[in-house]
Formats: C-alpha cells, sequence, structure tokens
C-alpha cells in the first residue's frame, strides 16, 4: 500500500495531494501546470514536499514531522519522464544496464534481449545512444525503467513520441505486462483513449489539488470530462 | 638545462595529480550542493588568478617555514625542511593552479542535464556510483581542459616557486628559473633553446585544450 499526503508551494500554486492505492494502474489527469509532473517528482524523490508524509508498504519514505526524507536512490521509484534521459557516450545495452551492478547486468542478457524484442527495438543493443530516433530513445529509456522488476513505476507521457501505431502497441503491452506482474503504477497523460485504456483508477489534479474518483468510477462522470 | 625540465615535468605531473584529486570533489561541493560561504569559497579558490605571484609566494613560504605549524609537523615527521625542498614547490603549485582545476570541471558539472543525474538517481545509484558513472564521463570535457592548463600552468611557473623554493639545482630549479639565470649570465644560447621548448610546449598544451573542447563541448545534449 502506497499513502501520501503531501503539501507543497509552487510560486502560485499551492500543490496539496493524498490518496492512497495498492497495484492498480492509476492514470492522472489535469490541465498543464495543474502539478502532475511534480507530483511524481515528490513521490520518486525528486523534489521534497514541505509538509506530509509518503509511505511505501512498511516503509517510511518521507515524513515531514520527523524531518525524514529517504533520497531518491533508495526509493529506487522507476521513471519514465519527458526526457529519455539517455547517456550519449554508452551503447543502448549500457544505457539499458546503467542501474545494475556487473553481477545483475551479466544475469540479466536474456531479460535485455527480450525487452529490445518486445519494444522493437532489435539490432540497436550496440548502437550508440546519440544515433537513435526520438521514437526509440523513449523506447529504449522505457527497457531502461523495465530491466528489473520495479517496485513502482512513475510514468509521464511515457508514448508521446511514438506513432499512433506504436503507441497502441506498447500501451497494449503495458496493460499486460502489468496484469502479469502486477506493481504499483501512476501514468500521467493528457491522451483521453489513452486513460481510458490505461487507467484502473482515475485520478485529476486541478490547481494543485488531488481529487481521487472512487474505485469502480472508472469514467469521468458527465459533465466531468477531465481530458479534454 | 635538462635537469631543470626534469624538475619542471615531475613538479608538473605529480601537482596535475594531486590537483585532480582535489579539484573533484571541491567542484562537486560548488556545482551541486548550496551552503554558507559558498561564495567566499569559490572567491578563494579564484585568488591565485589575481593574486601576483610573488604575493602568494610569500605567504606560501610564511606558511610552510620551519617556525610555522605545517613547516614544524613537515621536519617533525619526515627530519626535512619544506621551504626550499621539492615538496614544497609541489604544495605552493597545487594552491597557485587551484583556479585552473576547480573552475573548468565545476563548468562541466553545471553544464550537464539535469535530468541525468536524476535518472540515475531513480535508477538507484547513489552519489559516489553518479559520480564514476554518468557525472564524471559527462565531464570529460571539463577534466581534459583541466589537466593540460594546470600542466601548463605549472610547467611555466616562476614567482611562487623561487620564493617558495629558491634555485636549488636539481631540487626546486624549475624551467624558468633556469631561463631567467640564463639570462642574467647573458648566455642567450641556453636562453634561447629553453624559452623555445617552453613556447612551443604551452603551445601545444592549447592545441589540444581547443581540439578536445570542439570533441566534447561543455555540457547540452548531443
Amino acid at each position: 500500500m502506497i499513502h501520501f499526503s503531501l503539501r507543497k508551494q509552487l510560486g502560485q500554486l499551492n500543490l496539496h495531494a493524498e490518496a492512497g492505492f495498492t497495484d492498480e494502474r492509476i492514470v492522472i489527469s489535469g490541465e498543464n501546470g495543474s502539478g502532475k509532473t511534480t507530483l511524481l517528482r515528490l513521490i520518486a524523490g525528486l523534489e521534497r514536499a514541505d509538509q506530509g508524509h509518503i509511505g511505501f508498504f512498511d516503509y517510511c519514505w518521507f515524513d515531514s514531522d520527523r524531518g525524514h526524507c529517504l533520497p531518491a536512490h533508495k526509493r529506487k521509484a522507476t521513471c519514465l519522464f519527458t526526457y529519455a534521459s539517455l547517456l550519449p557516450w554508452l551503447s543502448v545495452a549500457d544505457n539499458i544496464c546503467i542501474g545494475l551492478t556487473p553481477e545483475q547486468r551479466s544475469g540479466s542478457d536474456g531479460a535485455m534481449r527480450e525487452l529490445l524484442r518486445t519494444l522493437k527495438l532489435d539490432g540497436l543493443m550496440t548502437k550508440a545512444a546519440t544515433h537513435l530516433s526520438a521514437g526509440e530513445a523513449q523506447r529504449v529509456a522505457m527497457a531502461r525503467a523495465l530491466i528489473s522488476l520495479p517496485r513502482l513505476i512513475l510514468l509521464d507521457e511515457p508514448f508521446s513520441a511514438q506513432s499512433p501505431k506504436m503507441r497502441s502497441y506498447l500501451q497494449q503491452w503495458l496493460v499486460e505486462l502489468h496484469n502479469a506482474l502486477r506493481f504499483p503504477l501512476i501514468l500521467v497523460t493528457h491522451d483521453k483513449a489513452e486513460a481510458t485504456l490505461l487507467g484502473e483508477r482515475h485520478w485529476h489534479m486541478s490547481n494543485g489539488k488531488l481529487i481521487t474518483i472512487e474505485r469502480g468510477l472508472q469514467k469521468p462522470q458527465r459533465g466531468e470530462n477531465h481530458y479534454e | 638545462m635538462w635537469e631543470a625540465m626534469q624538475v619542471s615535468v615531475e613538479l608538473a605531473i605529480v601537482t596535475t595529480v594531486l590537483l585532480l584529486l582535489i579539484a573533484i570533489p571541491l567542484a562537486y561541493l560548488l556545482a551541486f550542493t548550496n551552503f554558507r560561504g559558498k561564495t567566499c569559497l569559490e572567491a578563494v579558490i579564484a585568488l591565485p588568478i589575481v593574486l601576483p605571484p610573488t604575493v602568494l609566494g610569500y605567504f606560501m613560504l610564511m606558511m610552510l617555514a620551519p617556525q610555522s605549524i605545517l613547516g614544524s609537523s613537515w621536519s617533525w615527521l619526515f627530519d626535512a625542511s619544506l621551504a626550499f625542498s621539492f615538496a614544497g614547490i609541489v604544495i605552493a603549485s597545487v594552491v597557485y593552479s587551484l583556479p585552473f582545476a576547480v573552475q573548468p570541471i565545476q563548468q562541466a558539472f553545471r553544464a550537464m542535464p539535469e535530468d541525468w543525474i536524476e535518472m540515475a538517481q531513480t535508477q538507484g545509484l547513489n552519489a559516489l556510483t553518479r559520480l564514476h558513472r554518468v557525472i564524471l564521463p559527462a565531464s570529460r570535457g571539463g577534466l581534459y581542459t583541466a589537466v593540460a592548463l594546470v600542466f601548463a600552468h605549472t610547467m611555466g611557473e616562476f614567482g611562487v616557486v623561487l620564493m617558495v623554493g629558491g634555485s636549488i639545482a636539481g631540487e626546486t630549479k624549475v624551467a624558468s628559473i633556469y631561463l631567467f639565470e640564463q639570462v642574467e649570465l647573458l648566455q642567450y644560447d641556453e636562453a634561447n633553446i629553453m624559452a623555445l621548448i617552453l613556447l612551443c610546449l604551452s603551445f601545444i598544451v592549447l592545441s589540444v585544450v581547443y581540439s578536445l573542447n570542439q570533441r566534447w563541448p561543455m555540457g547540452g545534449r548531443s
């Protein structure tokens, strides 16, 4: 169970978010600048909230009252944000394995090949990261995110650079993968179809406030279309 | 002449190695953290750029003198004087070239896209692994520049070394001091050769720096 209650002042925006979930696929929608990305960054540990707490199953990740804040590299929340953030001096394979120890790496060769095949990146393993298209780079970042079993995965517009055909293929693949492995997943998207396809629960962010829609109510209520 | 050249090269190599070890943590501190007195530290590091070498050399000599804390503990430890010795001019040139090492590395650290470091964090790399796998490789341009500048700067050192080291043949008499002494003795043949060697060396080092910067420009995603 992940539970968080967070407050942060960001210039004019007063972010306030409180929610909890276990291993569902959460989709967050909302306007630009409403604080969606910041919420993901707070959970990942890339930014620090002014007040509140984050509990990850039995662990405390953040508690402002006790002054406790677990650094991002110990949280190991797998993130896939707007930038692919590939390191240009490394090959595709080295980029995917950046977070692995040498022992882990030698044991994950099969997993990597499988991942590259599924993500339609065959033959790119030894290629330099600089020679990729934007779509390929984004899929390599996806492979990097999933090379080890994620404990929590945070996605911010993860398919934005893909062609429509590739996008729907990847969405389908992600749903199947998640159904098979079940891990906590939060996805930020502006795409209504993507939200409907991927979301098991829908949250909405408006002006810094997080509105959670109860479980079972899979679609936004009439007159409350959050994806336009 | 070759003895002086050898002292200079040895001094430059030792200084460069020591400065890399000192400058990387300092640059990391200045580029990635905020603390009280940061501006003050930056100013202190930059001081040798504007300070006349003789002034710096004078303070260094006072610091290394046998009566000083550093000088007396050194002689207690190694039974040798720090002033007018090779070790003394190494310490002096480390201080003298500090900004030439810290500044390019700090600039390279700052120019690196922030999302690379965030990616490394969320991939579970701790600060030391991040430095080794992401930050240092991304800053190669700055590191090479620092090495080249420190080496060249130390090869041409004159005032500081003269103040701290005097001119002891084979120990503290470096190339530029040898050049000065030859001119005083009106030995223009030797002076010509030494001056020419130092000129060529500086030119080569700077050419290397510029070509490296072209290959790995500071920061920016490619």
